[in-house]
């Protein structure tokens, strides 16, 4: 038997936000020097904002705060990597979201236990697993899509059938969330 | 079984991937959708995967009633049919039961494999308490499908006042006719020696064979009677201030009062009033204790007065002590109507902790005039009668009850009626 312990949970959002930061970071070293201002801007606006999501009592809100924050980050690693070239650009792309959504899961793994609660062995055992899981895995799959995409098509056509698969991607999700929401109704 | 509900994190996961892939086609850049891709695959995921089934609850409590600063142990036992990888428990617990470890838990269970956590408490304050439920939750994968409920159903407990052990009581002026502990003044039936008497027919006593002798007279010896008395204890509610240390007196002077045969009775009086009608044994002790355990401070600013009690529990050859910090001008007005009545009166008046020391001038003056018009209402209370002994509640007991005593002893005049 162990208490969840406060330094630790301080470690978890030193380490979300760090993660976030360094994500930006790296944006704005890239940035060229006319751009440079919309991504320090960005990413310094993601980064407060992730890390308010800490002192935002209620879950709902607290979600929204974190959502919000690494929308800004992101936009600031897009702007950014514009005038690179397209494999580094994605590569840079990739690694960011698996960073930035291993941030968002230490976020919430460290929000989702409060202090007073006594947090026992072996309940987190596969937790982290499945998030290094998805982070590496999603970040590979969309790599080597990617890739492949611009191998095989490079533009045109190709731009299109990504399109209409986001599209659809969007609609399956779109569904799932519907279906969720109902249940909670229910 | 609970259905799975979806979390506010599925929006947070749905905003994202729906934002990245948006933009990936309003762009015509689908490097951006390496961006939202984790966020995509974990809210996939964790929609499809399987949510474990809420624990079974069983909550179980040591006891039922307890003493002031006893201790009881509540048992939460979690068992599920199917392995849990992750379960979130938290117990409802009164915030006068002070516990000595969390009262929520973050575990994993074993298919078949109860698990049992006890959660030793610390009664604090008297009262009822009702402790549980045990609300659970299961998260799903990422957390974003998730069950609750709540288990294991209310558990009551009942802590009663400790009363302080009292040596010193007052005694009424007035006895019953019942037998008891206290002197009669009246002669009687008795075993301690009063006076010699000249002899008249019908008189109670038995020759005084020396004295008749000596005098040439028959004398015979008087002795006082032992009988009971009644008691009302006053108790003001109208101030919560002081009101835990008035009920644990009241506690504490019917516990002594009945030990001794006397009949006791009880009124709480304020924004809700509560009696007992006066009686002795020990279940009048239990009927007390029971009516104590519940009072509490209800606000209110309706004009109460001494019509609204019962005239049954308030006998008039009792005495009654009235517990008030005597600031609530019902309450005096109720006590000035009891005394107007002829009943038998003391008051114990609850200072608690001490106001802080004026800073200004001004302010000091107007402490002195509340002070002095304090002083003036006791002495007012004196005139008729009605003794006012000033009580500090972290104090022991006996000492206002020594001053009541003795008061009444000097005064023995002014208190008849």
């Amino acid at each position: 038997m162990r208490h969840f312990e406060r330094g630790s949970r301080i470690a978890r959002e030193a380490l979300s936000v760090t993660a976030t930061a360094a994500v930006a970071a790296w944006a704005l070293w890239h940035a060229s020097a006319a751009l440079a201002p919309t991504v320090a801007l960005a990413g310094i606006a993601g980064v407060i904002t992730f890390a308010l999501s800490f002192r935002v009592p209620l879950a709902p809100a607290r979600n929204r705060s974190v959502a919000t924050g690494l929308v800004l980050v992101a936009i600031a690693v897009v702007v950014a990597s514009q005038a690179e070239a397209g494999g580094t650009r994605t590569g840079f792309l990739v690694v960011s979201g698996a960073v930035l959504f291993c941030a968002a899961e230490v976020a919430e793994r460290s929000l989702s236990y409060p202090s007073h609660v006594e947090h026992r062995p072996g309940v987190e055992r596969w937790g982290q697993a499945w998030v290094l899981g998805v982070a590496v895995g999603s970040a590979a799959l969309s790599y080597g899509a990617i890739s492949t995409r611009g191998l095989l098509a490079n533009g045109g056509p190709a731009a299109l059938a990504a399109g209409t698969a986001a599209a659809l991607l969007v609609a399956v999700l779109t569904t799932l969330v519907v279906r969720a929401r109902t249940r909670t109704a229910a | 079984m609970s259905k799975p509900a979806a979390t506010s994190k599925v929006v947070a996961y749905a905003a994202l991937t729906g934002i990245g892939l948006l933009a990936a086609v309003v762009f015509g850049d689908v490097a951006i959708v390496a961006l939202a891709a984790p966020f995509g695959f974990a809210l996939v995921s964790g929609l499809l995967a399987p949510v474990a089934p809420l624990p079974e609850v069983h909550l179980e409590l040591d006891t039922t009633r307890l003493v002031e600063g006893g201790r009881a142990t509540i048992a939460l036992e979690l068992s599920t049919p199917r392995a849990i990888p992750r379960c979130d428990v938290t117990l409802a617990v009164p915030a006068d039961l002070r516990t000595e470890g969390p009262t929520g838990w973050s575990l994993r269970l074993e298919a078949d494999s109860p698990v049992l956590i006890e959660v030793p408490i610390t009664a604090e304050q008297y009262g009822r308490f009702v402790i549980g439920p045990a609300s659970t939750s299961v998260p799903g994968l990422f957390g974003l499908l998730g069950r609750s409920g709540a288990g294991g159903g209310k558990l009551e407990l009942e802590v009663r006042p400790r009363g302080e052990r009292l040596r010193t009581l007052v005694r009424a002026l007035e006895v019953r006719a019942t037998v008891g502990d206290r002197l009669a003044r009246q002669p009687g039936d008795g075993i301690e020696f009063a006076e010699v008497r000249p002899y008249s027919a019908g008189a109670p006593g038995r020759l005084n064979w020396r004295v008749t002798a000596r005098l040439g007279a028959p004398y015979v010896n008087q002795r006082h009677p032992e009988r009971s008395t009644d008691l009302i204890l006053l108790v003001d509610t109208f101030s919560p201030a002081a009101l835990a240390s008035q009920v644990r007196a009241a506690a504490g002077l019917a516990a002594a009062y009945l030990a001794r045969r006397d009949r006791v009775g009880l009124v709480a009086f304020g924004g809700v009033l509560n009696w007992v009608e006066p009686s002795m044994g020990l279940a009048q002790l239990e009927r007390l204790v029971a009516a104590l355990t519940t009072t509490k401070w209800h606000h209110s600013y309706a004009w109460k007065s001494v019509e609204a009690i019962p005239s049954r529990t308030l006998p008039p050859t009792g005495l009654v002590i009235a517990i008030s910090p005597l600031e609530d001008p019902r309450m005096l007005n109720a006590l000035a109507t009891i005394r107007a009545r002829g009943v038998d009166l003391a008051v114990i008046e609850t200072i608690g902790r001490r106001a802080a020391r004026p800073e200004t001038a001004a302010g000091e003056l107007a402490a002195r005039i509340i002070e002095l018009e304090r002083a003036d209402m006791r002495a007012n209370f004196g005139r008729r009668g009605v003794p006012v002994v000033a009580w500090h509640d972290s104090e022991p007991l006996e000492e206002p009850l020594d001053a009541l005593a003795l008061w009444r002893r000097r005064a023995r005049g002014r208190v008849a009626r």
